[in-house]
């Protein structure tokens, strides 16, 4: 390979992602452009407004245009599809690796949010090459501004989304012998089995609780000594337990992205000597775009409902 | 998948960008498992750009749409699904004769399809791509003259 082309190749590549991190600055810098002019607090409202409802990164539309970008530097390389294929691997590769070292990211989210920056880039490079190698390329530069008002567009229609999971386990025993573990329970031995919690997601390990009375505190205790520290806010005995999260631990994979409300535990006796356990978690998820994420929130909360309640189930299920 | 999604959930080839994105997980499938057919892909679409009144661009139902100034002579996808408009009567003939299947999604249409396997498949569909262009660039002729 010559120079010329070794040179339009990491053009492409150093674009892309400077063009994602020129994304990412905007957006922290118009987050806190407020607080830092003085603005009246109106002005500020309203500013703040914008920021959070306009400029927050999608993450369908950026790595587009990052895709995009990449093929513009390498439109005069005769590359063939697998070509573009393991460069925009190359490209898209460093994005996660600087997040994780340069913005101490966490490693499960950028797992997590790997596939989509990646199809959804590749998409961009496919959209390019054919952009870039028409005979009206410079005409077809104006996709790039497109893109922009339409990621502006594609965040102005986001709003939080707050959701509940629920998941629902028999247990061959009494709602009272159930009971016993619902309000807090020993530690959990047996190893996860779910993959995100083997290549580092914490999972639930014990829970402790000051009593079974409405303002006690409790705490979820995880794996790498996090905590989420609860306080009771409903308690019907051997029926129902709510609990509000009061503080949420400063990890990586939660800062920013999702935030936990509250937790529940229903029992419902079937008259047949076994109980139906059911454990609720509501939440607001910050991450772009729903639809992925909202996915991934709820597989990751249902595997720590079901490994908490499968260890009240072996518990209760081994007193009678 | 292809066949529901196209057929089933078309309304959403409206969101704009949905297709493309569409079509490149279409790619990426048929590089990871399927390399002959992505190796006719690329040749079909490398020998109809060799000539000179063709134009690639990207397809608003995703994948590559071959053009003639702003006229369509037809796209492929990323899953090496060629059509092409090729006019009512030309249809039922190509249809007939077992060279094309009707239209994937409009049967009675004037579109075909056609599927590239293989390298085998690259002359069958540059004939079909020649009737295509000629119907195209004849129908233009005539609407001019007329």
């Amino acid at each position: 390979m010559t120079g010329g082309k070794w040179l339009r190749i990491t053009t492409g590549l150093v674009a892309a992602n400077l063009l994602g991190v020129a994304f990412c600055l905007a957006f922290v810098l118009l987050l806190q452009l407020p607080d830092q002019t003085g603005l009246p607090s109106r002005a500020q409202q309203w500013f703040y407004g914008f920021a959070v409802l306009a400029i927050w990164p999608s993450l369908v539309l950026v790595p587009m245009a990052m895709g995009i970008a990449a093929a513009y530097f390498w439109r005069s390389l005769s590359f063939n599809l697998w070509q573009y294929f393991f460069w925009w691997i190359v490209t898209s590769l460093i994005s996660p690796f600087g997040a994780y070292f340069a913005f101490k990211e966490g490693p499960v989210c950028l797992l997590i949010g790997f596939p989509i920056l990646f199809v959804c880039g590749f998409a961009g490079v496919l959209v390019g090459r054919l952009l870039f190698k028409s005979k009206t390329a410079a005409i077809n530069l104006s996709v790039l501004p497109a893109l922009l008002i339409a990621t502006l567009a594609e965040g102005k229609m986001r709003q939080n989304q707050q959701g509940v999971v629920e998941d629902r386990l028999l247990i061959n025993a009494p709602a009272t012998a159930v009971w016993n573990y619902v309000v807090s329970f020993p530690a959990i031995n047996a190893a996860p089995d779910y993959w995100l919690n083997k290549v580092g997601l914490p999972s639930p390990l014990a829970t402790t609780c000051q009593g079974a009375f409405v303002g006690a505190a409790r705490e979820c205790i995880f794996t790498d000594g996090l905590i989420f520290k609860e306080r009771v806010s409903e308690i019907r005995p051997a029926r129902l337990l709510t609990f509000e999260i009061v503080e949420q631990p400063s990890n990586p994979e939660l800062l920013g992205h999702l935030t936990l409300h509250r937790g529940q535990f229903q029992l419902i006796e079937n008259n047949d000597g076994t109980t139906t356990l059911i454990g609720r978690s509501w939440y607001t998820l910050h991450m772009r775009p729903l639809w992925y994420f909202d996915w991934w929130t709820r597989d990751v909360t249902s595997h720590v409902h079901l490994r908490v309640m499968e260890h009240i189930k072996t518990l209760s299920e081994r007193e009678r | 998948m292809f066949k529901f999604v196209v057929r089933k959930l078309r309304w959403l080839a409206r969101i704009p960008l949905l297709p493309q994105l569409f079509d490149a997980g279409l790619v990426i499938a048929t590089m990871l498992f399927d390399r002959p057919r992505l190796r006719a892909m690329e040749m079909f679409e490398n020998a109809v750009c060799r000539k000179d009144a063709i134009q690639r661009r990207p397809h608003r139902f995703g994948g590559v749409g071959f053009f003639v100034g702003t006229t369509e002579i037809g796209h492929l996808h990323g899953n090496g699904l060629l059509d092409l408009f090729v006019g009512k009567s030309f249809r039922a003939d190509q249809v007939g004769r077992g060279r094309a299947l009707p239209h994937h999604v409009f049967p009675e249409s004037g579109w075909i399809s056609f599927w590239l396997r293989t390298p085998a498949d690259i002359a069958q569909a540059l004939e079909l791509f020649e009737i295509a262009s000629m119907y195209r660039t004849t129908s233009q002729l005539n609407s001019r003259v007329c």
